[in-house]
């Protein structure tokens, strides 16, 4: 059995710095109070699936139900655009990053830097690389995961999980959005 | 002194005050061009230029780990902000390990060229000519432009050699705590290891084309050279097979010169991995390629091999293990790789072979490479006829019970690099359905770290390759034989379209194996854009790699593109040491099309390319210290380089603010205005995670300011489609490339005007189908861009134009 909150991958031990546990609750909390939280969905989020439903429909209900602003980076506009549905930006995962750690960039509305970033469907390893940089050098941050696998380089994350359980906290989530 | 030079006699009376030192003859060079500002520069001798591009591409950094260890004071923690011991800041670690790992790369380049050249010169002399050809004046671009030496026999390469050694020295001093301290300085230092990687590579293929008489522009060479075999299923395994691995080709080489002498071409089959083979088959074209570094732990398991031979860099650390496994003898043959095994250079080659042939040793050290050919050679015959009764593809039985021991727990799945499902195809192989399990044989790179945790001791690895092994026996591709440089013709006739833009880009695939989904990708690559007649050149793995897929009539991308340097071209370049030659095509635009000097002249050069050749390397599965060094070596020289999502975790990339208008400010050499112009590059170099997001990505970095309307007309269309073919959207920047209604492609003029009107607010003056407001800057086809003020023209230049 696979420890809740040991790094999904085996050796991406960063350091004394690590996540800690995310609940639903608390990821619904996390958004609701956030000043300006940014949505980022990436590539996994075109290829699984739960229960015969896309991810790129959870990505949907959160940004609908959190009205959070959406990055779609990978080629996630490819799943986006089959919805309907307009991201409020696109831009390769690098780049949002390196946005995020700008102090002086205005976010995708130009209304001001994001203080909340939450990710979902990023290709674990360059997510973590991605997680790892907002850790350094974007103090203001706070960073959250709401992937089945733990990412030890956000502020927190989802606990690794089975699918089932994920569908659950999926639908927890997005339930405590509405 | 004067008289000296000159030849004239003097006599020792003469002299006062001069040391005289014997050992060397030095002669005057002949002037074959002026030599430039910057001849063998030191460590901070372009530490300007470096500046210059880390302003614009800003570092930005990944930690792969929150802590240093490197002296005894650590462990320090430098997590957000925090100082270490030594004073050292989370930034300047991440460029101290980026020079760290560009050092690694960079000295196993430099230290395969200064071995080669040794033993080059034992074995021939001095004096073998460099002489590449009627078509090949520039000879030795990176030599020429670095050092300021035109090359003429090998031997003038001892004194490159000398000059990269020093630097590699002073630069791994910098790592030392308690030295550098800035990370611009460290990127610097990077940016200068990078420069002498491109120069040690040049160097290994010059000594070893002379010295081999590998392709160049003599007959068979250049666009000519021959198809060869690719894959798995091209192997004889009825035959005794020699296998070698590596990258340095000289103990391959002996191998092949043996069965040559001995008549045993038909007899024996010899074949390789990685860049050792692409290497051989430049020498020999009847050997053949099994696979890219990323099958060499399943090719050796698999149990082709009668005998293996590795030489240097890339080689499994267990290779001695697995060969084991499935009674393959070992030989190794660089001193840089010795893996335990007992060194019998001098021994009687009949004694060593039958030592290897009883597996009373599993392996030997030989170091002269002039005495492995024998001894591979008969080693593996006499291995063949004890291993022919060797079964070692697993039965359907024991395929059966292995997947059915599997707990579905998941680990292998933490373990793999790609988090491949092994678990769940194991599940549905019980039932009967091996799809999901072959399926995991491509994307899988082939490193075994799921066998490391597997609870159950699953070999799963095996029971990948039995799933797979229909297909794998049937995979037979062809490749180009390496054709070493491009041709100083081939420049004439390409420099103007690559500079004007109407050749959109010359894209570049290079490198390992460490393929986020398989070895597809590359080909996708590399198929995209030679259908839209860029200009493809491939070396190292991903040269092997796209020569396993074909098309529908069953051709691979080299069978159906020509072998040229221009539009629509696939050429394979060579091995790793080979990708020399991109950067070399890129500076004889400049110096054959644009007649700039090369000699010592460095910033100037790369000032040029970065402004004005549209090119790209891709390294998609980037994996190697080798990887993150050629690609800073192209990043000095002006190349932008995409890698793949597993390049994330080189820690570092090189990355452009679109939005931030005072980076991207040049100079217009002809009367020194500064102007703002658009992002082109955008970035110098960047991990994409998919190759859908890379494939939009490396046309867009084919932007360059000097475009004419046409060529960026060009080059917009191709950015734009392929960011509708693969993202389903118009990419959201496109507009930032439109200097004028001319550089829109006609066939969509209208449509795109009305675009930058609507989601712009641009002016467009529609009777006469213009824009009046909008773009960053004007199309001004004279406009003459540069980033370095030394570059403005002097009155008199500028009237003469
Ligand atoms: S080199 Fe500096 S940061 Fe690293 S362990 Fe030593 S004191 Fe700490
Ligand atoms: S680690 Fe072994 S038992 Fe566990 S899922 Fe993988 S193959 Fe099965
Ligand atoms: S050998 Fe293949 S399946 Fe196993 S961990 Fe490595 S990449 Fe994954």
């Amino acid at each position: 059995m696979v420890l809740k909150d040991a790094p999904w991958q085996i050796g991406n031990i960063p350091g004394p710095k690590q996540a800690k546990i995310l609940t639903p609750l608390g990821a619904a909390k996390m958004i609701k109070r956030a000043k300006r939280p940014l949505f980022i969905v990436g590539s996994l989020a075109l290829e699984t699936e739960l229960n015969g439903k896309s991810l790129m429909d959870y990505a949907i209900e959160i940004a609908n139900g959190g009205r959070i602003p959406v990055v779609a980076v990978a080629h996630t506009p490819k799943g986006f655009s089959e919805r309907g549905f307009q991201p409020d930006a696109y831009m390769p995962l690098i780049n949002i990053i390196d946005r995020l750690r700008d102090a002086d960039w205005k976010g995708v509305k130009g209304e001001g830097q994001h203080d909340l970033v939450v990710c979902l469907g990023v290709l674990y390893y360059i997510g973590s690389q991605g997680l790892s940089t907002l850790k350094h050098f974007a103090p203001w941050l706070k960073t959250i995961t709401l992937c089945r696998f733990f990412h030890p380089n956000a502020y927190m994350s989802f606990p690794n999980m089975k699918d089932e359980e994920w569908r659950r906290y999926l639908d927890e989530l997005i339930e405590e959005l509405k | 002194m004067e008289e000296l030079k000159k030849g004239g006699v003097f006599t020792i009376s003469d002299l006062q005050n001069i040391r005289i030192s014997i050992g060397k003859i030095i002669e005057e060079e002949e002037e074959w061009e002026p030599m430039g500002p910057t001849p063998m520069p030191s460590i901070a001798t372009l530490r300007n230029w470096d500046f210059k591009l880390l302003n614009r591409y800003k570092p930005f950094y990944a930690p792969v780990c929150d802590l240093c260890c490197l002296c005894t004071y650590g462990k320090c923690d430098l997590t957000a902000g925090k100082k270490g011991a030594c004073g050292i800041k989370i930034d300047a670690q991440q460029g101290r390990m980026f020079l760290l790992i560009s050092l690694l790369g960079c000295s196993a380049h430099e230290a395969h060229g200064r071995h080669l050249l040794r033993e080059m010169i034992k074995k021939h002399g001095e004096e073998v000519p460099i002489d590449f050809g009627a078509e090949v004046n520039v000879e030795a671009p990176l030599t020429r432009l670095i050092c300021g030496i035109r090359p003429k026999t090998i031997s003038d390469y001892e004194e490159v050699f000398d000059y990269i050694e020093e630097q590699i020295a002073q630069l791994a001093d910098s790592l030392h705590p308690g030295q550098e301290s800035s990370y611009m300085d460290f990127e610097s230092k990077a940016l200068h290891l990078g420069m002498l990687d491109s120069l040690s590579k040049e160097a290994t293929d010059v000594v070893q084309i002379a010295c081999f008489g590998m392709p160049s522009s003599h007959a068979g060479g250049g666009p000519d050279v021959h198809l060869v075999d690719v894959g798995f299923g091209t192997i004889d395994t009825n035959k005794p097979v020699v296998l070698v691995i590596g990258h340095n080709v000289t103990p391959a080489a002996d191998i092949s010169d043996y069965m040559m002498e001995n008549e045993l071409e038909d007899v024996i089959e010899l074949a390789g991995i990685c860049c050792t083979a692409l290497d051989l088959t430049r020498y020999n074209q009847r050997a053949k390629i099994v696979s890219a570094l990323g099958r060499q732990l399943r090719v050796i398991r698999a149990g082709l091999a009668d005998v293996i031979v590795v030489d240097e860099q890339c080689i499994r650390a267990d290779v001695v293990e697995l060969a084991q496994r499935v009674h393959s003898p070992v030989i190794a043959t660089n001193d840089k790789a010795l893996h335990g095994l007992e060194d019998r250079t001098y021994d009687e080659p009949d004694e060593i072979v039958a030592d290897l042939a009883t597996e009373k040793v599993p392996g030997v050290v030989i170091l002269d490479p002039d005495r492995v050919g024998e001894v591979a050679v008969k080693t593996a015959m006499k291995v063949k006829k004890r291993r022919k009764t060797l079964r070692i593809i697993l039965s359907d039985e024991e395929f059966k019970n292995l997947v059915g021991e599997c707990v579905q727990c998941d680990e292998c799945t933490r373990a793999c690099p790609n988090g491949l499902e092994i678990g769940e195809a194991m599940a549905e192989a019980v039932k009967g359905i091996v799809e999901p399990l072959s399926d995991l044989f491509d994307p899988c790179v082939g490193c075994g770290r799921c066998e490391e945790v597997c609870k159950k001791h699953i070999p799963i690895v095996d029971v990948i390759t039995k799933a797979a092994y229909p297909g794998i026996k049937e995979e037979k591709g062809k490749a180009r034989v390496g054709r070493g440089p491009v041709w100083d013709t081939e420049i004439r006739e390409v420099g103007a379209p690559i500079v004007l833009g109407t050749i959109p880009g010359v894209i570049a695939p290079v490198g390992c194996g460490n393929y986020p989904k398989g070895t597809k990708d590359v080909w996708l690559i590399a198929k995209e854009f030679a259908e839209r007649r860029y200009i493809v050149t491939l070396t190292g793995c991903a040269s092997i790699d796209v020569a396993l897929w074909k098309d529908e009539e069953g051709k691979t991308l080299y069978e159906k593109h020509h072998g040229a340097f221009d539009a629509g071209g696939v050429l394979n370049i060579g091995s790793c040491v080979s990708n020399a030659h991109i950067h070399g095509a890129a500076i004889k635009i400049a110096s054959i099309f644009a007649r700039r000097n090369l000699r010592g002249n460095y910033e100037e050069i790369a000032d040029y390319i970065l402004s004005r050749v549209g090119a790209c390397g891709v390294a998609w599965g980037a994996m190697s210290d080798k990887a993150a060094s050629i690609a800073t070596g192209f990043n000095r020289l002006g190349v932008p380089v995409i890698v793949g999502p597993h390049g994330s975790k080189y820690r570092r990339a090189y990355l452009g603010r679109a939005y931030k208008k005072g980076d991207w400010s040049l100079i217009d050499a002809r009367d020194g205005t500064e102007i703002y112009f658009e992002p082109a590059p955008e970035h110098l170099m960047m991990p994409c995670e998919t190759v859908e997001e890379a494939l939009p990505m490396i046309a867009k970095l084919c932007f360059r300011p000097s475009d004419t309307d046409r060529g960026r007309s060009i080059k917009l269309t191709h950015y734009i489609d392929l960011s509708l073919k693969y993202l389903s959207i118009y990419p959201p920047d496109w507009h930032l490339f439109v200097r004028s209604e001319t550089d829109l492609p006609i066939a969509k003029r209208k449509e795109l005007l009305k675009k930058l009107e609507d989601e712009q607010g641009w002016e467009i003056d529609w009777k006469l189908k213009k824009i009046k407001e909008g773009p960053i800057r004007g199309y001004d086809p004279s406009f003459d861009p540069t980033n370095l003020k030394r570059l403005v023209r002097k009155r008199g230049e500028r009237e003469k134009g």
